[in-house]
């Protein structure tokens, strides 16, 4: 288990199996309390590291309302938990790159196949070499697509939409993306020449750390008429993306983070953490921030779109034409987005951050499209690399608790340095290949780093969600073929 | 007593990195900054001094020019992929809120060929970044984002 060496010992009241509340008078400065999202074994966990601390200061940043949250993936991040939530007035309240992060829309898109798993077993070998020759990975590899001029302004305002322009992706794409695919306040001359010059070459590349190309296929389904709108079948191949925006986002949150000191003086703004460094949403500086993380997470839309488009042809070259992939959805779990909540008797408009948070509205939300309008939209949780991912479904609950916000994934279970003790990356392919699942990996250390027991299991993470009531799982994915960076 | 050799180490962090470096002075514990954020990308011993690069680093605090320092090199290397194995600091200057650094930084171009890349670095954070002065001189604690 992850430990900072002492146990945790802030005010925690459990409120039910599923609930755990920091209050407000845990500790001066608190403007509302934190409830987490978590279970016996999970909140356990969550007492080793930093993360609760972190979800109480971010209960004091200005403008915070109603009360920040935390899911049950929670681990300790910098400034916000990762796994946390905190919707801001978009008048009093800040808006925080640390609450967004350096991964600027890291997200997960779930692509789905007509192809039952027993058909693409038997080539999973030249699936998974094809896949890790045709999608850069690791660092220092550079994306086939060459920006010139200035093509990568035209990528930052169009995200998704400049890929279908381009014939990276189908028009249909869009109503299968958060928000289209495209954040429209964009602003690329809120960004550096720096971020740019560190995205040009880096569209249509995976990264590193824990981004990755899964081939999967759905093991079981757990509500028949939600999987039949989804149009997912029990044996159906599946391949997951995890990335985000690459260099080019990490630089915009390092800029902006950079020069955040002086800002805050001018607007009279103290954090207990430096990494929580914020700026009011309508202060000109806010503004600007917001225009250049919009830009990012656009470039991230384009990125995991062209990836999209790389695989694809790999399915094609191998399995032949009735490969096809059709993306179910894109979800962003890094992200600030002004949407509207009912806070106490009123709706209102709020800055909603969620960092390692992924946004689960169900039916009904005008932001969703017509296709998911009477279902909601589906949710994209990726597991570890041995065990399994899912696709989950908001609910009313989450909408009126949680700003219509769920997990994003497992959370880390032990740290990079405990997951590579006594671990060879050898051994790591051998016992994914015991299990079935060919794994390829430019970096040895990385993929250690990734080993499955570093993670919290994705069942207990889904199953406190679910009782919870935020969510309700639609299927359960299992990994056959792993790409990581 | 001060600390007879400049030095660093690795930390561990529940999803991340950090490092912390110490040294008799400022302009050495910077150094030892920039080998410890190295040595996570790759070895330090794989790499070459061959090359010379001049960089010039402003900061509104210590703390803000040492998370610029590190950003600088990694925007060296995502950027430009340029790999520095040697860190000299030629000078540091500190006045009306602002703190300036002059370096010579001697490496390489990375190629991937040639330079095995063990951990690719997101970023250098804020979190617990601290520049404390002790008997033995300085240390510096900084986290990276993996």
């Amino acid at each position: 288990m992850i430990s900072t060496g002492t146990k945790w010992d802030g005010v925690l009241r459990k409120v039910d199996d599923y609930r755990y509340l920091i209050p407000r008078t845990y500790k001066p400065g608190m403007r509302v309390d934190a409830l987490i999202y978590s279970s016996a074994e999970l909140i356990e966990q969550a007492c080793h590291d930093l993360s609760l601390e972190q979800a109480a200061n971010v209960a004091m940043l200005p403008g915070v309302l109603d009360r920040c949250l935390a899911m049950p993936d929670m681990h300790q991040g910098y400034g916000f938990p990762i796994g946390g939530v905190a919707a801001m007035d978009v008048d009093s309240g800040v808006v925080s790159p640390g609450g967004v992060g350096f991964d600027i829309n890291c997200g997960v898109r779930l692509l789905t196949t007509q192809l039952p798993i027993q058909e693409v077993r038997p080539r999973l070998e030249e699936l998974v070499s094809g896949l890790f020759r045709a999608v850069p990975a690791g660092t220092g590899s550079d994306g086939q697509i060459k920006l010139a001029g200035k093509e990568l302004d035209k990528v930052l305002t169009g995200g998704s939409r400049w890929a279908v322009e381009h014939g990276y992706a189908r028009a249909g794409d869009l109503d299968h993306t958060e928000e289209g695919g495209c954040m429209k306040a964009a602003d690329p001359s809120a960004i550096s020449d720096r971020a740019k010059k560190r995205g040009a070459g880096q569209l249509g590349t995976l990264g590193s750390g824990n981004h990755f190309l899964e081939i999967q296929y759905v093991e079981k389904l757990f509500d028949q008429e939600l999987a039949r709108a989804f149009a997912l079948f029990a044996g159906q191949v599946t391949i997951m993306i995890h990335c985000g925006s690459r260099g080019l986002g990490h630089q915009v949150c390092t800029d902006y983070v950079s020069t955040m000191k002086p800002v805050m003086e001018k607007y009279q703004l103290s954090v207990p953490d430096r990494e929580l460094a914020c700026v009011p949403i309508q202060a000109p500086e806010g503004q600007r921030y917001l225009g250049a993380m919009a830009a990012a997470a656009n470039f991230a839309w384009a990125n995991r779109q062209c990836i999209s488009h790389f695989a694809q042809a790999v399915m094609h070259s191998i399995l032949g034409s009735q490969a096809e992939l059709s993306l179910l959805y894109d979800v962003a779990h890094n992200m600030a987005k002004l949407e509207k909540h009912r806070v106490g008797q009123e709706e209102r408009l709020v800055l909603v951050h969620r960092k390692g948070a992924t946004r689960a509205f169900p039916a009904g939300r005008e932001e969703l499209a017509k296709i998911f309008m009477a279902v909601g939209q589906p949710v994209i949780i990726p597991g570890d690399m041995g065990r399994a991912s899912y696709v989950l479904v908001g609910t009313d609950m989450a909408l009126k608790e949680s700003f219509g916000s769920v997990c994003h994934g497992a959370g880390r279970l032990m740290s990079r340095t405990q997951a590579r003790k006594g671990r060879q990356a050898k051994d790591v392919i051998e016992q994914l290949a015991s299990q079935g699942i060919l794994a390829k990996a430019t970096s040895r250390e990385g993929l250690t780093e990734e080993v499955p027991e570093a993670y919290k299991p994705i069942d207990q993470v889904v199953d406190a969600v679910h009782g919870a009531g935020l969510a309700r799982p639609v299927a359960r994915l299992k990994p056959v073929g792993v790409i990581k960076g | 007593m001060v600390h007879p050799r400049p030095g660093f180490e690795i930390l561990d962090h529940p999803a991340d990195m950090g490092l912390r470096a110490w040294a008799p002075n400022l302009p050495d514990l910077f150094s030892e900054c920039g080998k410890a954020l190295t040595s996570v990308i790759v070895d330090l011993d794989s790499l070459s001094a061959d090359e010379i690069m001049s960089v010039e680093i402003l900061g509104d605090d210590l703390e803000t020019l040492l998370y610029n320092w590190l950003a600088e090199i990694l925007y060296l290397f995502d950027g430009e992929r340029w790999l520095f194995s040697e860190y000299r600091i030629i000078s540091h200057q500190s006045g009306r809120g602002t703190e300036f650094l002059q370096a010579e930084l001697r490496g390489e171009q990375f190629r991937p060929e040639r330079h095995q890349v063990k951990t690719y670095v997101k970023a250098v954070t804020f979190h617990q970044l601290e520049i404390k002065h002790t008997e033995k001189g300085l240390t510096a604690r900084v986290f990276l984002d993996i």
